[in-house]
Parts: C-alpha cells; sequence; structure tokens
C-alpha cells in the first residue's frame, strides 16, 4: 500500500540531497527572476508617473502592466522561497512543496488567461482589418467607372 | 522516520493541483511553441531581407522554443504523476529539473540583457564624450 500525503499536515517523506540540489537551483533562480519583475515593475511605475503630466494615457497602459508584474513577481518569489523551505528545514517537505505548486499554479494560471486574452486581441483585431478590407472593397467598386 | 521515495504517494487533493498546473503549463507551453514556429518563419524571412537582425531573431526563436518545450516537458512530467503510481517523485523531479532548465534560461537571458544594456550605456557615454571632446573649440 503506498503512503499518502494529508495536504498541510506533517508528512515523513523528506527529499534527498541530489533532490534537493534541483530545488535549491530553481529556487534562487526564481528568487531572482521574481526580484527582477518587481524592479521593472517599480521602474515601469515610476515613468508612467513621470509621463503622466504629458500623456495621461501612459497610466492607463502601464497600470495593469505594472499590476501583472508585481503579481507575477510575488508568486515567483513565494515559489520560492517555498522550495528553499524544502532544503532549509526538516519534516514539512510536502507541505512547502504544494504550497509552492500552489504558487507555480496561481503563476501558470494567469499566464493562461494572459494568452487567451492574447489571442482573443488578435482574433478580434484580424476580423475588423477583414471587415474593414471588405467595406473598403465595397466602396471602391461601388465607386467604379460603370456607376 | 523519512519514508521511502518510491512509497510515496500524493494524496487525491494534491493531485489535483497538479493537474491544474500540469494542464495551464501545458497550454502555455503549446503557445510558445506556436509563437516560437512563427518567429522562425519571420526568421527565415529576416535571412533575405536583413541578415543581421535574422541573428538576433534567430536567438530569440531558439529561446522562444526551448522554454516551449520545457513547459511542456514540465507539464507532462506533471501529469504522469497524477496518471501514475508507484513513481511520482521520479515524475516530480523530473517536472522540476525542466523548470530548472526553463529558469536557467530566463535567468541567463534576463543577465545577458542586462549587460548588454550596461554596454550600450557605457558606449554612449563614452561616444557622447568624445563628441563632446571634438566639439569645444580649441584655444
Amino acid at each position: 500500500m503506498t503512503q499518502q500525503a494529508q495536504p498541510h499536515a506533517p508528512s515523513g517523506f523528506e527529499f534527498n540531497e541530489a533532490q534537493n540540489l534541483t530545488f535549491n537551483v530553481l529556487a534562487s533562480r526564481m528568487k531572482f527572476l521574481g526580484i527582477l519583475n518587481l524592479v521593472f515593475a517599480v521602474f515601469i511605475a515610476l515613468f508612467a508617473v513621470l509621463a503622466m503630466f504629458t500623456s495621461p494615457l501612459t497610466i492607463v497602459v502601464s497600470g495593469p502592466q505594472v499590476a501583472l508584474m508585481v503579481v507575477l513577481g510575488l508568486w515567483m518569489m513565494n515559489a520560492s522561497s517555498s522550495f528553499r523551505m524544502i532544503t532549509d528545514t526538516k519534516g514539512s517537505d510536502i507541505n512547502h512543496l504544494m504550497t509552492a505548486m500552489e504558487a507555480l499554479r496561481k503563476l501558470y494560471n494567469l499566464q493562461f488567461w494572459l494568452t487567451i486574452a492574447v489571442l482573443v486581441l488578435f482574433l478580434v483585431g484580424f476580423l475588423i482589418a477583414i471587415s474593414m478590407g471588405v467595406f473598403a472593397a465595397a466602396a471602391m467598386s461601388g465607386e467604379g467607372p460603370g456607376t | 522516520m523519512t519514508q521511502q521515495a518510491s512509497a510515496f504517494e500524493f494524496s487525491d487533493v494534491q493531485n489535483d493541483v497538479i493537474s491544474r498546473l500540469s494542464t495551464r503549463m501545458k497550454f502555455v507551453g503549446i503557445f510558445y511553441i506556436v509563437v516560437g514556429a512563427m518567429m522562425g518563419l519571420g526568421t527565415v524571412a529576416m535571412l533575405f531581407i536583413m541578415p543581421p537582425v535574422a541573428v538576433i531573431y534567430g536567438l530569440a526563436t531558439a529561446a522562444e522554443i526551448l522554454i516551449g518545450l520545457w513547459t511542456n516537458n514540465a507539464a507532462s512530467s506533471f501529469r504522469m504523476i497524477t496518471s501514475t503510481q508507484g513513481n511520482d517523485v521520479g515524475n516530480l523531479m523530473n517536472a522540476l529539473e525542466s523548470l530548472r532548465k526553463l529558469y536557467n534560461l530566463q535567468f541567463w537571458l534576463l543577465i545577458g540583457g542586462i549587460v548588454l544594456c550596461v554596454l550600450i550605456v557605457i558606449v554612449a557615454l563614452v561616444g557622447g564624450l568624445a563628441f563632446m571632446s571634438q566639439m569645444t573649440p580649441t584655444t
């Protein structure tokens, strides 16, 4: 019979040294990328605030971008610290792993919906371009020599 | 006492989280690969128009496709955790290894980008100073 780990309950399972090494490297890379996301978000926010006086529309475009970068950065750092806890502590490896998995799930869930939004926007833009082309062609043929 | 890795199985609740993560990662991975393929076509077109730009396009295409493939590999290994029995930790470590490669690549791409930005700023500053010193009338 296999051992089932309960969610958020202490588990006796411990990852070995080689596995801990993978967790460590992954944690450090994710931490760096998370911090960089936050730093870039701060830069973009500062730029948007400065540009707001000349072009108020900048804040509308930059606002969601900054929010996304902050959220992605925070989830990356959450996942990173949970991965790090797996190697730094004993007795709760599976709980820390599942916390990291939850952060990763949120991160990819956001990327999933962003991708859907990009695809929908692309499709809408494509349809608008096609309908404008059809209208233009119809208008051109209506103004032809026969009319 | 610690459990043996081969005997460890994730619970149904944990499998649910892993399964949902896998589904989302699969979609994102496929999207990266499709975008990479489109960029690949752009790279081929660029080869005939502007070969130096095609090199940059080519590098970006390779990165995009690698990120897509590793995301997809991680998604498949996560899926294996929920759909098979007896090797949950092995599948988990395969998934995390793919994630490690993915984040490692992003890490080095960002380091490369930051170094490039710093170099551009330094070159621009040195160029600007040289230009200023030439413009200053000599007495």
